[in-house]
């Protein structure tokens, strides 16, 4: 079928199998391989993007799910002033090592952020439960969102 | 392309579609996907051609109605969460749903419909007595969750229907304990080993008023145990360490688990009698109505 919704800013216009995975469409037919495949089940956030300002598991999102929606990755979500201060959150706190569930992980930042400005550990923890790292021991990841919210609460 | 698939713009052409031919809805898609996976990149499988429901307003809605709670059977678990109207021991349940990511997407009818005796959602439904409105082109009829769901990913859904509502008591004023622990390998993104759900009234004078406590993958459907409740309906607090041994037998007697991948059927019916009876000898008796704990 043809889908239509906004990429990062842009209006896309394309043929999917309905019941693709949108993380297929996105990094096999779009080219955008910001998103990653970690379990393809859900689980584990490596794949996590923004519907509609929502995070959401791109394995399991069938493309006919975001027809008419406004999809964010993180290609298109490290244009803005707001990742600036995420990135340099995540490297003054060591919270990236291997990097792979960097990507999920900056998205799901992005969520908690946009939903609780001052978030409490609380509310960051519960807010990254969907995401896993097998590198950092999550410590660094939580310190870099709160360092992250200060930091744009500043401004 | 080869796959078929409808995208209809109203429920009333959904069900036109649906009772035309066979077709497998699709909600959140958060059951399917992962269930008809096969090697990606392929697209997923389904048995039938997919009939997307998620995007239909007229399935997105909570609604007050009185002293019921309807709500649109496409609503999503983080849009029941936010709404005021919803029953705090239902956003109990949903903390333990899953996580932000999937609650964004998966549908209470989802839930409902994929009839997993782990299903997060069901021990509260069922223990409050949740109906259900299922439709067809034709018209609509209600029935219980607890008659809707006849086995492990069965129930009384015909081909041509899709659950369209689901219901049930709104946001008592009166304050009420409530209790919802799911006993899992980690906190999040995990199906349950045991799931199990309990509420009550405790009057002034320290009476229990309207016990209902249900339970999850402990036997092929969600399990009420309404035995154990009429042991203790209208007892004093002071009672159960007399009456939980009593109330626990009665429990055990209508479970019936099974050993799988996630647990044996032996630590489901300990840990299950465990937890009841710390429930019903701890919890209760010491939970107090200016208790806030029950707002979370
Ligand atoms: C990583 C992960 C974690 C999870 N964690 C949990 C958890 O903690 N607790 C839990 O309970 N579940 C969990 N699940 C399972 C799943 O998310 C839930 O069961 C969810 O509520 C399903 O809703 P959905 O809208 O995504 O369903 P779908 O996958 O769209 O559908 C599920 C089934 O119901 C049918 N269906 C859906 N809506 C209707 C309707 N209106 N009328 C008729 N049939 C319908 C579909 O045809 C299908 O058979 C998890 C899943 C994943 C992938
Ligand atoms: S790859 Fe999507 S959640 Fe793991
Ligand atoms: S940094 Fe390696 S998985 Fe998180």
């Amino acid at each position: 079928m043809t889908i239509e919704f906004r990429l990062n800013g842009s209006q896309v216009t394309m043929r999917a199998e309905p019941l693709a995975r949108l993380l297929d469409v996105l990094r096999d037919d779009l080219r955008l391989t910001g998103a990653k495949e970690g379990c393809g089940e859900g689980e584990c956030g490596a794949c996590a993007v923004l519907v509609n300002g929502r995070i959401v598991n791109a394995c399991i999102t069938p493309a006919a799910a975001v027809v008419g929606t406004e999809v964010t990755t993180i290609e298109g979500y490290r244009g803005t002033r707001r990742y600036a201060v995420i990135e340099q959150a995540f490297v003054d706190t060591g919270a990236v090592q291997c990097g792979f569930c960097t990507p999920g992980i900056v998205m799901a930042t992005e969520a908690i952020l946009a939903e609780h400005a001052d978030p409490t550990d609380d509310e960051i923890r519960h807010g990254l439960s969907g995401n896993l790292c097998r590198c950092t021991g999550y410590a660094t990841i939580v310190e870099a969102v709160a360092l992250a919210g200060r930091r744009l609460r500043e401004r | 392309m080869n796959g078929r698939a409808f995208r209809p713009a109203t429920l009333a052409e959904a069900l036109t579609i649906r009772g035309g031919e066979a077709v497998r809805p699709v909600a959140g898609g958060t059951d399917l996907m992962v269930a008809r996976r096969r090697h990606a990149p392929a697209p997923v499988r389904l048995d039938a051609p997919p009939l997307f429901i998620a995007h239909l307003s007229e399935l997105r809605y909570v609604r007050l109605d009185g002293d019921r709670t309807a709500v649109g059977a496409a609503t999503t678990l983080h849009d029941l969460a936010d709404s005021p109207g919803i029953d705090p021991g239902l956003k109990k349940a949903i903390r333990w749903f899953a996580s932000p990511a999937i609650r964004n997407v998966a549908t209470i009818g989802g839930n409902i419909c994929n009839a997993s005796p782990a299903a997060d959602l069901l021990p509260y439904l069922v223990a409050v007595d949740a109906t259900l409105v299922l439709q067809d082109a034709g018209g609509a009829r209600e029935v219980a969750v607890r008659e809707f769901i006849t086995g492990p990913g069965r129930h009384v859904l015909t081909d041509a229907e899709l659950l369209t509502e689901v219901r049930f008591p709104a946001r008592d004023p009166v304050p009420r304990f409530r209790f919802y622990r799911k006993v899992a390998p980690r906190r999040s993104n995990a199906l349950s080993k045991l799931s199990l759900y309990v509420e009550a009234r405790v009057e002034p004078n320290a009476t229990i008023r309207e016990l209902r406590m249900a339970a999850g993958a402990i036997a092929p459907t969600v399990v009420r145990f309404d035995e154990a409740e009429r042991i203790v309906e209208a007892q004093s607090t002071a009672a159960l360490g007399r009456l939980a041994g009593d109330a626990v037998q009665a429990c055990m007697r209508a479970m019936n688990p099974i050993d799988d991948q996630r647990s044996t059927a032996a630590y489901r019916m300990s840990a299950t009698c465990r937890l009841i009876r710390r429930v019903l000898e701890h919890d209760l008796p010491s939970w107090r109505c200016h208790d806030r704990s029950d707002h979370t």
